[in-house]
């Protein structure tokens, strides 16, 4: 794995170079001209919802994502053509050697849009907010490995291991090397937000009005349901870079009517297609498909037989053909994949079980299920309301029943029902998916800890959960790789709680006009260095 | 108020009658409705397609694709498909696997892809991102699909089979084999003594190559049945219901009429989901639900009828007769009630098709046994989504809609007819 | 006792029936507002369930949802958002829509079944018949996307969806009032023609009155009240919201919020636009009850 060390080097590099000049790569990103200022610089894009909250610390998803990344910073901020962390709020950092100690230098100056300083200590006093169980914060476990956070955000009493040390520098010790560190950084829950804003407002501070913001833009206008209007913040770090006027965010939920909009002129960017009509959108030069940092595969209830037993579990898996999934169902683009982790740098997935249907029914009757054996139960397979879901489980289902002989009822459940079933292992298998909450495999390989709340399988392995601290405690990128491909293989060759079925893109539709937009594979789009020039 | 002589009722009624014998008989007239060959894609009426499933298994003294001596054509090769778009002026090339490709050589067999289909050869030569286009690239159109192929083999396999149907021997290029299976999508063609078999698509299929005609008649099976059963319980739970409030009146009717009110008042679409969702979604319940959201009106409706004729001379002296009030209802109110009542029946049946292919426009379709089932408006919101803004695969739209639109004209014109009937004096008057 | 203070008094005992009936079954429905695709930790989830007021006794949770709807501060997932701040706006976009869609109907209802009463028999009679049939066959979701391509989109006269000002209302309005104008065309068109037949109508047309008056005055005021009674169940419909035409044409109404509500099992939202619906309900068809009996001397109000 040279390429890992080969980042390490880059990061180091890059690290002593932003001391310098933080933001040299901005002007890369966002190439200067004068040919925008001919525009109307006021962008149209469809959110596909109504955000929950504009609160970063609540956030729960990527609606509620893309307006955090508007109005909020963190100190590290991604860059849009491959997701390295840039500086942000702070200009620069030092990685202790041992990996566990990280100081950050915040830049001098800095400012919400009433004015209030933002300091070291209202970083630390932000990330206690998010951790309080009180704020409820979804995303809380991002912070676990920084020490102390863990206990916090499970309500006991504890020492955050983040320490202002003074106005312009911030300590932070970790309890394990964490190479994607930085990245966490840039994510909303990670944000500063105005807590003497939230002082005197209370819940409402989101409010048009209320709402301090600490990023590029400000809250002008938001008609829940209807349209939330942007506009730039002047005491926003880099404020003269930003060339938008005015960012409109639209809530609209049905793809159909988001596309009839688009083809009306009337939005600039839909991050999603209509599925039903990819064989007219595919043709038009505005659709763009990029690889996407997420994976979609089935869970097994591994807590009750049939699928307590790896056998059985690992003949479900052999029986699929995922290529006619991903090539004639699908059809996009997406990766049919017998492996968990999407492509990420340094690392290469293991390669998974390839279709192979008579070992399948091999297996199977090893296990002591179907011909010869106890007739195996009729197979639910839990999937949430969606066409796309439904038409995957059909293909699914009809390929089982083909290949092993086995009744298949699909069973479709509602979106809190579905979650409910699955958090109490209601189910035998589920439909599920998971995206990458930064680039590294450890994101998708730390689901499977034994009693995880997001493991959700009823499979648990001491062996697995001391492969994957030994695997995070490995200093050598390299070696630190190979540890998680093991765990890796582990997962999809021999125990297979779960199995494998694609590798997601992105696609959606794109006019033109607007500049400064970089495809990469979280779909994630700055808004301060876009622009409109035809 | 149609005139136009018995002719039309006759048509009305034998449109009505093919509609539901199809639909009672589909599994005789039609193809299995779930075999799924998405290899097919969309595909308008009319189209033949090789009559294989998803996956083909052989196997000696297994029961084979019947005849004496079938050939399977296998194609191994696979394709791959390159996006190249003009972006301001630039070609983009992007992969199979939605990786951007920077340099693409074009070997001598690359094909070209418009929206029309196959345009020619596109090569040889080679392709650089960020470059300049190519001639086949162009305002005009600015995005065209590059089609290369492995050159993979073809191959034949010949399966044998004795006289039980079972097969006897399976030779794959004059290999002999124990077992076989084959992706059903590489099947080029299937020959069973010498001539090919191919599955003839009435209608069309859907873009995950289900046969549609054999869709539509189920589809129609599962609309027509909810549209009968769910009126029928409205019917005859809302006309007594109603029949009883408004004779009685007074406490009984306040009563009741609060009972409606209170049912009404929760929103329907809460009712349906909550059942939906606490219990499962079988058929029967979705009968009880739809149902019973229909009868409130059914009650409301015979109940004004009721207060309204309760008045009327001949009401009043039947009463004076002193006629029992069970035949005064029976044979005084609600016969007067019929004409309203038909009429709303016959609308009934259109509204609860429709709204419970509303429900599975939101997801919460009908379920039997397993698999959600899709009604006519369920396919028809399919067709809907499918169809493209210049017209193309219309026929997903065009043909769940048109059965449903026949269907439902039929029962309105003959539910028509029998009210004329029905109300003497309409009858009287009238001819 | 007068009727009209027996329904008065009557209602609030609906609303009650209706909120205790709503509050056992969204405690009863399965899977809860805290259920997420990343699993909270059950000490989140207690300080969230806290801030709703979720932790206390039911009856005590029943009593302040009661309180809190009644004053629109019932807290709902949405932090800083009480039930009233997120409604009120709704309320008002539903009522415009339903409102105008109500006036469409009526028009075109009753106009062309008045109509085609006049001419009774004739091609316009017919067209009735017939047309109404069709417009009934099509599902709003059918109409609304069509006419949204078609006006919207390939002719460009109207904008193809969102809310705004009296050009968005166009679309959405005449895609909801198409079905239910259909339906009570056929309603008061069986209503005229039983009444047409009817002595009457005979005697008045013997009396030598013009085929307008008797249409007007003899046969359409006795038909009325079918009509009324529909049309109190529809003005409920109405403003309560349509589910399938605000998703088409992303109006933020309470037929969308409603969905969502539910889909977010936001328990406390569910219950007050439940409530809202049922108060809606109950005085539409008070209205109508009381529009039946102003119509038609002959119903017995006491």
């Amino acid at each position: 794995m040279q390429r890992g060390s080969r980042v390490v080097l880059a990061v180091m590099a890059w690290a002593t170079l932003a001391a310098a000049e933080p933001d040299a790569w901005m002007d890369a990103v966002q190439p200067p001209g004068e040919g925008w200022r001919q525009h109307r610089q006021e962008l149209v894009v469809n959110n596909e919802s109504e955000p929950k909250t504009l609160d970063p610390h609540r956030m729960t998803g990527v609606v509620e994502m893309r307006v955090a990344s508007a109005l909020f910073e963190g100190l590290t901020t991604p860059d849009p053509r491959d997701l390295t962390p840039r500086p942000a709020l702070a200009a620069s950092w030092e990685v202790d050697d041992d990996g566990l100690g990280y100081t950050f230098r915040l830049r001098p100056g800095l400012a919400f849009s009433d004015g209030r300083p933002i300091d070291a200590e209202v970083v630390r006093a932000s990330w206690l907010r998010a951790l309080a169980p009180a704020t409820g914060c979804e995303y809380a476990e991002l912070f676990d490995p920084i020490v102390g956070a863990e206990a916090l955000r499970r309500g006991a009493a504890a020492e955050l291991g983040v320490e202002a040390r003074d106005p312009l520098t911030l300590r932070v010790r970790l309890r394990h090397p964490c190479p994607w560190f930085l990245q966490l950084l840039a994510m909303p829950p990670f944000a500063a937000v105005p807590l003497h804003a939230i002082a005197a407002h209370g819940e409402r501070w989101t409010a048009p009005g209320a709402l301090v913001s600490s990023g590029p833009f400000l809250l002008a206008e938001h008609r829940p349901r209807q349209h939330l209007v942007l506009v730039p913040n002047p005491r926003w770090r880099a404020a003269p870079r930003l060339r938008l006027t005015r960012l409109t965010l639209l809530p609209i939920a049905d793809a159909d009517a988001a596309y009839r909009l688009f083809c009306s002129g009337a939005v600039h960017w839909l991050p999603s297609i209509p599925l039903a009509k990819w064989e007219e959108v595919r043709w038009l030069p505005e659709y763009y498909i990029a690889p996407f940092l997420a994976s979609y595969f089935y869970r097994f209830n591994c807590a009750r037989p049939p699928f307590a037993d790896k056998r059985v579990r690992r003949a479900f898996s052999l029986a699929i053909d995922r290529r006619v999934i991903a090539r004639q169902v699908l059809r996009a683009g997406q990766v049919p994949a017998t492996w968990l982790t999407p492509p990420m740098p340094g690392y290469e997935p293991p390669r998974g079980l390839a279709t192979d249907r008579a070992r399948a029914r091999a297996l199977l009757a090893e296990a002591g299920w179907g011909p010869g054996g106890r007739p195996l139960p009729r197979i639910r397979l839990l999937y949430n309301t969606s066409e796309a879901h439904k038409q995957i489980a059909e293909a699914v289902a009809k390929q089982w029943e083909e290949a092993l002989g086995v009744q298949v009822e699909l069973v479709n459940r509602e979106w809190k029902v579905y979650l409910a079933e699955l958090s109490a292992l209601d189910y035998m298998v589920a439909r599920s998916a998971w995206v990458a909450d930064y680039q590294h495999p450890d994101t998708f390989l730390s689901l499977w800890v034994s009693n995880g709340g997001n493991n959700r399988t009823g499979w648990a392995s001491a062996d697995y959960d001391a492969a994957l601290q030994a695997a995070r405690a490995e200093r050598d990128p390299r070696a630190q790789m190979q540890r998680y491909r093991e765990l890796e293989r582990v997962l999809v060759e021999d125990e297979l709680p779960i199995m494998p079925l694609y590798i997601y893109v992105s696609q959606g539709l794109l006019r033109s006009e607007v500049r400064g937009w970089w495809t990469n594979p979280r779909d994630e789009h700055p808004w301060w260095c876009l622009w409109i020039e035809p | 108020m149609t005139r136009g002589g018995l002719g039309a009722g006759w048509l009305s009624l034998a449109a009505l009658a093919l509609i539901v014998a199809l639909c009672a008989f589909a599994p005789w007239v039609a193809p299995e409705p779930d075999a799924l060959r998405p290899w097919l894609g969309a595909q308008p009426p009319g189209t033949r397609s090789v009559a294989v499933p998803l996956v083909v298994r052989l196997a000696v003294g297994a029961p084979g694709p019947g005849g004496r001596r079938a050939v399977y054509e296998v194609d191994e090769g696979e394709e791959r498909l390159y996006r190249c778009a003009l972006r301001r002026g630039r070609l983009e090339i992007i992969g199979p696997d939605a990786q951007p490709v920077g340099e693409l050589a074009l070997p001598p067999t690359a094909l070209i892809f418009g929206p029309g289909g196959c345009e020619g050869p596109a090569g040889p030569g080679v392709l650089r991102a960020g470059g300049a286009p190519p001639p086949w690239l162009h305002a005009a159109a600015p995005v065209r699909y590059v089609s290369i192929r492995d050159p993979g083999p073809l191959r034949s396999v010949v399966v044998e089979q004795d006289g039980a149907g079972r097969i006897a021997r399976i030779v794959r290029d004059g290999q002999p084999l124990e077992a076989l299976e084959i992706a059903g999508d590489r099947v080029r063609s299937l020959e069973i003594d010498g001539r090919a078999r191919t599955t003839l698509h009435l209608l069309g299929t859907d873009p995950l190559g289900r046969d549609l005609w054999a869709r539509t008649l189920y589809g129609g099976r599962l609309s027509l049945s909810v549209g009968v059963v769910a009126t029928l319980v409205a019917l005859v739970i809302g006309s007594l219901y109603g029949a009883i409030a408004g004779w009685r009146g007074g406490r009984t009717d306040a009563l009741m009429v609060a009972g409606i009110d209170v049912l009404d008042a929760i929103p329907f679409l809460f009712v349906v989901i909550l059942l939906m969702t606490v219990a499962d979604r079988s058929l029967l319940l979705f009968f009880a639900a739809l149902g019973c959201v229909q009868w409130l009106t059914t009650a409301r409706i015979v109940r004004a009828q009721v207060l309204a004729l309760a008045g009327r001379e001949f009401i009043l002296a039947a009463r004076a007769l002193g006629l029992p009030t069970w035949r005064i209802v029976l044979r005084h109110l609600l016969p007067n009630c019929l004409g309203p009542l038909l009429v709303f029946a016959a609308l009934t049946v259109p509204a609860v098709i429709v709204e419970e292919s509303f429900l599975s426009f939101i997801g919460l379709g009908v379920q039997h046994e397993g698999r959600p089932l899709d009604s006519w408006g369920a396919l028809i919101q399919q067709g809907l989504q499918a169809l493209g803004s210049d017209g193309s695969r219309s026929w997903l739209l065009l043909a769940p809609a048109s059965m449903l639109a026949v269907a439902l004209f039929a029962l309105h014109d003959l539910a028509e007819r029998a009210r004329q009937r029905l109300d003497p004096r309409a009858a009287g008057g009238g001819r | 006792m007068s009727f009209l203070a027996r329904r008065l008094l009557l209602a609030p005992c609906v609303l009650l029936v209706v909120a205790l009936a709503t509050f056992a079954m969204v405690r009863l429905a399965k899977g809860g507002p805290f259920d997420a695709e990343r699993e909270l930790p059950a000490e989140v989830k207690a300080a969230l369930a806290a801030r709703l007021g979720w932790d206390r006794p039911l009856p005590e949770q029943f009593l302040r949802t009661l309180v809190g709807v009644a004053d629109g501060s019932l807290p709902t997932l949405s932090p800083g958002q009480s039930v009233g701040a997120v409604l009120a706006p709704r309320a008002a976009v539903t009522a415009t829509l339903g409102a105008v869609a109500f006036a469409l109907v009526v028009v075109l209802g009753l106009g062309w079944a008045v109509l085609a009463t006049r001419w009774s028999g004739s091609a316009l009679d017919r067209a009735l018949t017939h047309g109404t049939i069709a417009c009934i066959a099509l599902p709003s979701f059918v109409i609304g996307p069509v006419l949204a391509w078609l006006v919207g989109v390939r002719l460009g006269w109207l904008p193809p969806l969102g809310w705004g000002g009296a050009a968005h209302l166009v679309l959405p309005a005449l895609t909801l009032a198409i079905v239910p104008a259909a339906r009570l065309a056929r309603l008061a068109r069986a209503a005229l023609a039983h009444e047409e037949h009817s002595d009457h109508v005979r005697t008045a047309r013997a009396k030598g009155c013009g085929p307008w008056r008797v249409l007007l005055q003899h046969i359409l005021r006795p038909a009325l009240p079918p009509v009324v009674a529909y049309l109190g169940p529809l003005a409920a419909w109405l403003l309560t919201g349509s589910v399938a035409v605000e998703l088409v044409f992303a109006v933020p109404g309470l037929g969308a919020e409603m969905v969502q509500a539910a889909i977010n099992r936001d328990h406390n939202l569910v219950l007050a636009l439940t409530l809202w619906f049922a108060l809606a309900v109950v005085a539409c068809n008070l209205l109508a009850d009381l529009a039946v009996a102003a119509l038609d001397p002959r119903v017995r109000l006491t």
